[in-house]
């Protein structure tokens, strides 16, 4: 095995990065990576995570970050523990809400003064390991279609964006031999990788669990 | 015409075209209050209404500009010409004028504050309280705080607690009047640059008027798109595609270099508590589980 080796990554390890956590998805998404070894990913990776309209990352970001915004907004509003949690009934972060009206004392300057440090760390820690990606991720174009394998793999994945993402790193392979096609998700990709090896010029289709 | 007539009387050399534009706008504002429309091409802007030079021209075949020239004398105009006006509407356009024109004068001389009193009396009529909060409240206090070049990032510049605290309650109301119903293309941003002020009033006042003054820029490139009588179709488009291409992009990129610097210092000195700690992986593990949500129902 060469010393550096290329990991061509899917966007489930970007994400379990960007939205960091010590679980059994985050430490593998930061040590693959934080680690040596050559990363790559796709535009139709960077568009599922980054994309301007639909990037979940961007636009989960943005969601959260609204929200704390209307919970400060609804305090000015209302002075109103009660009400807050009304408002915040309809959001994604209404547990979190909860969370940090139950460590506030019904005390408003606290409590805001919480929903702000809490939502300035989330923005501020995405913000950072977005540029680590920047710096550590290689982005790669397809140029070609290669459509003789899309119609073998279509066979094989159901999904028409994992067959985007397979393409993709089997043309990252033309240019690094040995690419590793790294997934946090046991299906799809996964489980058909035995099918998807012989047709492409991924290595092997690694489960980001390997990496804990 | 009647405006600057008027206007030459009380002294051409204290006639700004600023308070003409106000005039302008008060004068056409109470005429349509008796059935007469001039039809001012005019948006709100930075500094309360401002007549559109281009649709004027269109309308009128003449410039704007002679009647005010940027930095010049006002022309003299003693005797009006005759549009063919029926006498008992030239006598309510006579009235309206006089009458707005009293209000900023006495003993036949401008009053020392009549560019106040315009600008006030143009804000009644704006369409938003979030403009009166913003532009009469919180610039109008900073603004003070400025040297007498203009120059509002001054390294030295230090707000004491009284200060910050009126800049606080304005952005507390601030909050509370956003249009976000007529404005929710920005409502995102807004919040964001509030919170932004706030982390300049902890880690660096020397931002804090321009801070202030970007967004009130951006936010009256959105404000005369959206609000805006008389203005040739093609006038807003073309501010539209500006506001979307190039100030609005432009400025969020601005924000977001500040923020980053700003809450990169203010986490330098004051490290994540446990508290917050705990809190912010439990937003990280919401926002990977909305992230992979979505994947898996597109999968599905």
């Amino acid at each position: 095995m060469p010393d550096v080796l290329n990991y061509f990554l899917d966007s489930n390890v970007i994400i379990g990065y960007i939205f960091y956590q010590a679980d059994h998805w985050g430490v593998p998404a930061k040590n693959v990576i934080e680690n040596e070894h050559k990363k790559h990913y796709g535009v139709f990776v960077h568009e599922e995570c980054f994309g301007v309209q639909w990037g979940k990352c961007d636009t989960i970001e943005k969601r959260i970050n609204s929200e704390f915004g209307r919970a400060i907004t609804s305090l000015k509003r209302d002075h109103s523990v009660d009400m807050l949690l009304y408002d915040s009934e309809k959001w994604k972060i209404s547990g979190i809400i909860q969370q940090i009206v139950a460590s506030s004392n019904n005390d408003l300057n606290s409590l805001e003064s919480r929903i702000r440090n809490v939502q300035r760390v989330f923005e501020t820690e995405c913000d950072d390991r977005r540029e680590i990606i920047k710096k550590n991720v290689m982005r790669h174009t397809r140029r070609l279609p290669y459509r003789d394998i899309y119609q073998i793999l279509q066979k094989i994945i159901p999904d028409p964006d994992d067959i985007e993402v397979v393409l993709d790193a089997h043309d990252v392979g033309h240019h690094f031999p040995e690419i590793f096609l790294i997934t946090g998700d046991g299906r799809h990709i996964y489980r058909n990788k035995s099918s998807i090896l012989p047709h492409t010029k991924i290595k092997d289709v690694k489960l980001l669990s390997d990496y804990r | 015409m009647d405006i600057v007539k008027n206007a030459n009387f009380y002294g051409s050399k204290y006639y700004k075209q600023y308070h003409f534009y106000k005039l302008l706008f008060l004068v056409y504002f109470e005429l349509k209050k008796v059935d007469i429309d001039i039809k001012l091409p005019y948006s709100w802007y930075f500094f309360g209404d401002l007549p559109d030079a281009q649709t004027f021209e269109y309308m009128t075949g003449g410039s704007l500009g002679y009647y005010t020239p940027g930095q010049g004398m006002l022309p003299r105009i003693d005797q009006l010409p005759d549009l063919g006006i029926e006498e008992p509407t030239r006598k309510k356009i006579d009235d309206v004028v006089k009458n707005e024109y009293s209000k900023i004068t006495a003993n036949g001389r401008f009053r020392k504050d009549y560019g106040d009193i315009l600008l006030k009396s143009t804000y009644d009529e704006a369409p938003f309280e979030f403009q009166r909060v913003f532009n009469r409240g919180l610039l109008q206090y900073v603004q003070k705080f400025k040297t007498e070049e203009g120059q509002s990032t001054l390294t030295v510049l230090r707000f004491d607690f009284t200060e910050l605290s009126k800049i606080g309650r304005f952005l507390d109301e601030l909050m509370v009047v956003y249009p976000e119903d007529e404005m929710p293309e920005i409502y995102d941003l807004f919040l964001r640059w509030e919170d932004t002020v706030r982390l300049t009033i902890l880690e660096d006042h020397s931002k804090l008027i321009v801070v202030i003054e970007n967004f009130w820029e951006t936010f009256c490139g959105l404000l005369r798109i959206k609000k805006n009588e008389n203005v040739l179709p093609h006038v807003v488009e073309q501010w539209e595609k500006e506001y979307f291409t190039t100030t609005l992009p432009d400025y969020e990129m601005k924000l977001k270099k500040l923020r980053k610097t700003l809450l990169h210092n203010h986490f330098e000195a004051n490290p994540v508590g446990k508290n917050t700690r705990d809190t912010v992986d439990n937003v990280m593990k919401l926002a990977r589980d909305l992230a992979l949500e979505t994947q898996e129902a597109k999968g599905a």
